[in-house]
C-alpha cells in the first residue's frame, strides 16, 4: 500500500486520468465524423481561465474548472458556426488553425504571461488536502497531507472520468446517440433521414471544447504552471495518438489508448529522445494496417461476447 | 392539393438541369416519374427534399412552399424519401435504422438522452415496438439484430423504404426501389407500396425504369427528357404519346 | 518615404514561397482529396538537403535548390507508398490519410531534430544579401533569387499544367478522378507523380524560406506547414491559380501586418485571416462557382 502511494504513481495516475479525458474530446467529435484539431487551443482556454480566476479573483476551484469548460465551448461556438457545416476538412483545419492562433496570443498577452507563463497556479491536491483535513480526514486516515492531497486528486478525476464514461455512454445509446452515428456513417442520408446534421455536429464539438477545456483546467491545477509550450500542436498529435491507437469507433478505444500510452513513455524514459519518432511511425502503420485501432467494433463485439460465455455459463 | 411542383428550374453553373417542371400530387396518388438516365427524375426529388435550393420556380406542400427550408424540416413536415443507390448505416442493425428514421417523432432531447429519464426510456420502448412493428409489416422482423449491411440487396431496399416509413410521412418519394429486383421481387415490391398507401394512407411518388412497376401501380405520371417534362397524365395516355415514344425508342436503340 | 512599396516588395517575396507551399497542398488535394499534413516536413527536410548540398558539398545555390527537389521528389514517392497508397487500397474515411500524414510529419520533425539538432542553422553568405537601391525600393540579392526562383517555378508548373499531356492528365484526374480512369488515364501512376511533383516544390520552398528567413530549424515545417495550409483554404481546395493569389496575398497581409504594429502576432495574421474567410467566402477566395465547400 506504502508503495502504491507514493508521489510518482500518484502523479502518472493524475495525468492517465487527464489524458484520458482529453482522447475522449477526440473522441466525441469523431462521433459525427468530425476530425477537431484544436483541443489544444480549446484546453488552453480552459487552463488559463481557470487558473487566472482562481490566481487573481479568488474563484473556488470547481468553479474555475468549470468557467474553463464553458469559456473554451462559448470559443468552440464562435469556430463551429462558419465552419461546421462545409466539409470536414474545413473544421479540421480551422481548428488547427485556431490552436495555433491560441498559442501566438497566450505567448502575447499580459495576463497570460507570455511565454514565461504562470506559475503558483492553486494546486487541486493542496485544496483538496486542506477541504479533507477540516472534515478531520485526513487524522483518520493516518497520512500525511501531501500525499493525501494527491490521492484524493486521483479518486476526483477518477470519479470525474467514471461520469464522463457513464454519461456519454448513455447519450451514444439514445436518440441523440443515434443520430451522432447516423451523421457519422453517411451524413447525407442521415439529413435525408429528418436529422438536423449541423445541430448535433456542433453539440459534439462544444462537448468536445468543453471537455478540453476542462481537461485544461485540471491540467494546471495539477502542474501548478502552464506556459504556451503545453499546448502546442503536438499536444493534439498525442490526443490523436491516443484514440486512433485505442480505437477510434468505440469507448473503450480512448481510454485503453491513453492509459497504455501514458504509462509506457514513463516506463521507457530512456528512450525519450525517440518517441515522437516512434509515434510518427505508429501512426502511419494503424492506418495502414488497422485504421480502426486496437478495439474495433468487431474486436468489441468478440469480447464482449466472449465476457457474457464465461463468468456465468448458466445464464 | 398535396404537392404542387410549379415552374420549377435548377441550373448547376450555366448548365440547366431542370426547366420548367410543373406537376400536382393528389393526397392518395401513386404517382411516377419516368425518363432516361440522366434526364433530371432525381434532381426533382433532391429539389422537393430540399437537397439544393431551386433556381427559380416554387415547391408547394399542402399549399405552402418549403422552398429554402432545410432537408431535415421537409422530412419533418412529411416528406420521406429513398436513394437509388442504397444509403444504409454502416454499423447499424436493421431495427437502429429504423429508430434513426423515426428520429424526428420523437422528443427526448439532450437532457433525456443523457439522464436516460422516466419518459425517454417509455418512448424508446414505444419506439422500439412500433419499429418492429414496421418491420414485419415489410417482412424483415427476423432480421432485426442484424447488421444492415450484411442484407441481401432485395431486403436493403426494403429497408430504405422502411426508414422512410418510420417518419410518419405523407408522401414517400421512392427512387428506382425496383432496380436490380428479379420479376418475383419486383411483384412483392409492387403490393408493398399498394399496401403503404393503402394501410397506412401514404402516397407515393416514384422513380422508375421497370415500365411494367410503373403501368401497374401509378395511376398518373410524367416523363422527362432532358430536364423537360415531355408528357403528364394517366399511364395509357402517357404511353400512347408520340414524344415519349421517341424518346424511349431513342434510348432503347442504345 | 517609400516604406510602402518597400514593404510590398518584402511581401511579394514571401507570399511567392507561400505560394509555392501551398499550391503542393493543393495538388495533392486535387487528384486524392486530402489535405496532405507531412508537406509541412518534407519542406523542412528540403531546406535542410538544400543547406547541406551549399554547406557540405560546396554547390552553388541553384544546383543545390535542384538537389532538394530531386530529394523532396524522392520523400513524395515514399510518402505516398507507405502512408497514402495503403489506405487506397481499402474504403476509409477522410480521417485516415489525415492522421496517417501526421504521423510522417511528427517522424520527420523528429528525425531532423535528432539528426540535426534543435539548433537554427542558416545559408553562408555566398549571395550578396546587400540592398540594391532600386529607387522607390530596396531590393537584396537574396530576395531576387527568391522571388525570382519562385515565379519561373510558378510559370514552368502553370505551362505543365495546361500544355503538356502529363500535366493535363494530372488536371483531368483532378477534375474527376473515376472519368479520368475511363478515358484511359493510369491514375494511379498520376497520383504518384502529382504527389512527387507537389513534394518537390515543397521542398524548393523550404530552400526559399530558409534563404529569405536566413533560419533553418526542425520545426519551421509545421510552422510553414501551417501558412501553407491557410493559404489552402483561402485560395479555395484544389485550385492552384487560388493558391499562387492566397500566398501572395497571405505574404503581403503578413508584412503590413508587421511593419504597422502588431509584429508579434505575426503568426496569427494567416489563421486570422482563415477565420475571417471561413466567415464570408467558405469555398475559398478564388473558387468558382458551384464548386463550393458544401457536399
Amino acid at each position: 500500500m506504502e508503495e502504491l502511494l507514493n508521489g510518482y504513481f500518484l502523479q502518472v495516475f493524475v495525468f492517465i486520468c487527464i489524458n484520458i479525458i482529453l482522447a475522449l474530446t477526440i473522441y466525441m467529435t469523431l462521433c459525427t465524423g468530425l476530425v477537431s484539431l484544436g483541443n489544444a487551443g480549446f484546453m488552453s482556454f480552459g487552463a488559463y481561465t481557470s487558473a487566472i480566476l482562481a490566481m487573481k479573483l479568488d474563484v473556488p476551484m470547481p468553479l474555475s474548472i468549470l468557467c474553463g469548460g464553458i469559456v473554451a465551448a462559448a470559443v468552440a461556438l464562435i469556430i463551429g458556426i462558419p465552419t461546421i457545416r462545409l466539409r470536414g476538412l474545413y473544421l479540421a483545419i480551422a481548428t488547427l488553425g485556431f490552436g495555433e492562433v491560441v498559442r501566438v496570443i497566450a505567448l502575447n498577452m499580459k495576463i497570460t504571461n507570455g511565454a514565461l507563463g504562470l506559475s503558483g497556479i492553486p494546486s487541486m491536491a493542496s485544496s483538496l488536502s486542506d477541504y479533507a483535513s477540516d472534515l478531520g480526514l485526513i487524522d483518520a486516515l493516518g497520512l500525511d497531507s501531501q500525499t493525501a492531497g494527491q490521492l484524493l486528486m486521483c479518486i476526483a478525476l477518477l470519479i470525474l472520468v467514471v461520469l464522463i464514461f457513464f454519461f456519454w455512454y448513455k447519450l451514444e445509446h439514445s436518440r441523440v446517440g443515434r443520430a451522432f452515428a447516423a451523421i457519422k456513417a453517411d451524413e447525407y442520408a442521415a439529413s435525408l433521414s429528418g436529422i438536423n446534421v449541423v445541430y448535433y455536429k456542433m453539440m459534439a464539438f462544444l462537448f468536445s471544447a468543453f471537455f478540453a477545456g476542462v481537461a485544461g483546467a485540471l491540467y494546471a491545477h495539477a502542474t501548478y504552471f502552464i506556459s504556451p509550450t503545453d499546448f502546442t500542436w503536438h499536444k493534439v498529435v498525442d490526443m490523436l495518438l491516443y484514440t486512433v491507437f485505442g480505437g477510434s469507433n468505440v469507448m473503450w478505444g480512448p481510454l485503453l489508448g491513453a492509459t497504455v500510452l501514458t504509462i509506457v513513455p514513463e516506463s521507457l524514459r530512456a528512450m525519450s529522445e525517440y518517441r515522437d519518432i516512434i509515434y510518427g511511425l505508429m501512426l502511419v502503420a494503424l492506418m495502414g494496417f488497422r485504421p480502426d485501432g486496437i478495439l474495433s467494433y468487431d474486436a468489441v463485439k468478440y469480447i464482449a461476447r466472449r465476457l457474457k460465455k464465461s463468468p456465468k455459463g448458466g445464464n | 392539393m398535396l404537392l404542387e411542383l410549379k415552374n420549377v428550374v435548377k441550373k448547376f453553373g450555366g448548365i440547366t438541369a431542370l426547366s420548367d417542371i410543373s406537376f400536382q400530387v393528389e393526397k392518395g396518388d401513386i404517382f411516377g416519374i419516368i425518363g432516361p438516365n440522366g434526364a433530371g427524375k432525381t434532381t426533382i426529388f433532391n429539389m422537393i427534399t430540399g437537397v439544393y435550393p431551386v433556381t427559380s420556380g416554387d415547391v408547394l406542400f399542402n399549399g405552402q412552399s418549403i422552398c429554402g427550408k432545410k432537408t431535415f424540416e421537409i422530412i419533418d413536415g412529411g416528406i420521406a424519401r429513398t436513394f437509388q443507390n442504397i444509403r444504409l448505416f454502416a454499423n447499424m442493425t436493421v431495427l437502429e435504422h429504423i429508430l434513426v428514421g423515426h428520429h424526428c417523432r420523437m422528443k427526448t432531447g439532450l437532457l433525456g438522452s443523457l439522464l436516460h429519464t422516466a419518459s425517454m426510456k417509455k418512448e424508446e420502448a414505444e419506439a422500439v415496438e412500433e419499429a418492429h412493428k414496421l418491420l414485419q409489416y415489410v417482412g424483415l422482423d427476423d432480421v432485426a439484430d442484424h447488421l444492415a449491411t450484411e442484407l441481401p440487396y432485395g431486403k436493403q431496399r426494403k429497408l430504405e423504404i422502411a426508414r422512410a416509413m418510420a417518419a410518419h410521412p405523407q408522401i414517400i418519394l421512392l427512387d428506382e426501389p425496383a432496380a436490380g429486383m428479379n420479376d418475383s421481387e419486383t411483384a412483392a415490391l409492387i403490393d408493398l407500396i399498394r399496401g403503404i398507401r393503402d394501410q397506412f394512407g401514404i402516397t407515393i411518388i416514384l422513380i422508375e425504369h421497370d415500365m411494367n412497376l410503373v403501368m401497374t401501380l401509378c395511376n398518373r405520371l410524367i416523363v422527362v427528357n432532358f430536364g423537360r417534362m415531355l408528357a403528364e397524365g394517366a399511364p395509357a395516355d402517357v404511353q400512347n404519346n408520340p414524344a415519349v415514344i421517341e424518346a424511349y425508342l431513342g434510348k432503347e436503340d442504345e | 518615404m517609400n516604406v510602402f512599396s518597400q514593404q510590398l516588395i518584402n511581401g511579394l517575396t514571401l507570399g511567392s514561397a507561400y505560394a509555392v507551399i501551398a499550391i503542393g497542398y493543393t495538388l495533392v488535394f486535387g487528384v486524392l482529396n486530402i489535405v496532405n499534413m507531412a508537406h509541412g516536413g518534407i519542406f523542412m527536410v528540403g531546406a535542410y538537403i538544400g543547406l547541406l548540398l551549399v554547406t557540405e558539398a560546396g554547390m552553388g545555390i541553384f544546383p543545390a535548390l535542384i538537389g532538394a527537389m530531386i530529394g523532396g521528389a524522392v520523400l513524395g514517392y515514399l510518402l505516398e507508398l507507405f502512408a497514402l497508397r495503403p489506405l487506397r487500397r481499402r474504403k476509409v474515411t477522410h480521417l485516415a490519410p489525415l492522421i496517417s500524414t501526421i504521423g510522417v510529419s511528427i517522424f520527420l520533425e523528429s528525425v531532423a531534430l535528432l539528426v540535426w539538432g534543435p539548433q537554427t542553422r542558416s545559408f553562408p553568405s555566398t549571395i550578396s544579401s546587400e540592398l540594391m537601391d532600386m529607387g522607390a525600393f530596396k531590393i537584396s540579392g537574396i530576395q531576387i533569387v527568391s522571388l525570382g526562383t519562385a515565379v519561373v517555378l510558378m510559370v514552368l508548373l502553370a505551362l505543365m499544367l495546361n500544355k503538356t499531356k502529363i500535366g493535363k492528365a494530372v488536371r483531368a484526374t483532378s477534375e474527376n478522378i473515376e472519368t479520368a480512369g475511363l478515358l484511359g488515364i493510369n491514375t494511379g501512376l498520376i497520383i504518384t507523380f502529382t504527389v512527387m511533383l507537389a513534394s518537390a516544390l515543397g521542398a524548393a520552398a523550404g530552400v526559399l524560406i530558409g534563404l529569405s528567413f536566413n533560419a533553418i530549424e526542425p520545426t519551421m515545417g509545421t510552422a510553414m506547414g501551417f501558412k501553407g495550409l491557410a493559404v489552402l483554404i483561402m485560395g479555395g481546395l484544389g485550385n492552384v491559380e487560388g493558391a499562387m493569389a492566397g500566398g501572395f496575398i497571405l505574404g503581403i497581409a503578413e508584412v503590413f501586418s508587421v511593419a504597422y504594429g502588431a509584429s508579434t502576432y505575426r503568426d496569427a495574421v494567416a489563421f486570422g485571416l482563415i477565420i475571417l474567410i471561413l466567415f464570408l467566402r467558405p469555398e475559398g477566395l478564388f473558387s468558382k462557382a458551384g464548386k463550393g465547400g458544401r457536399p
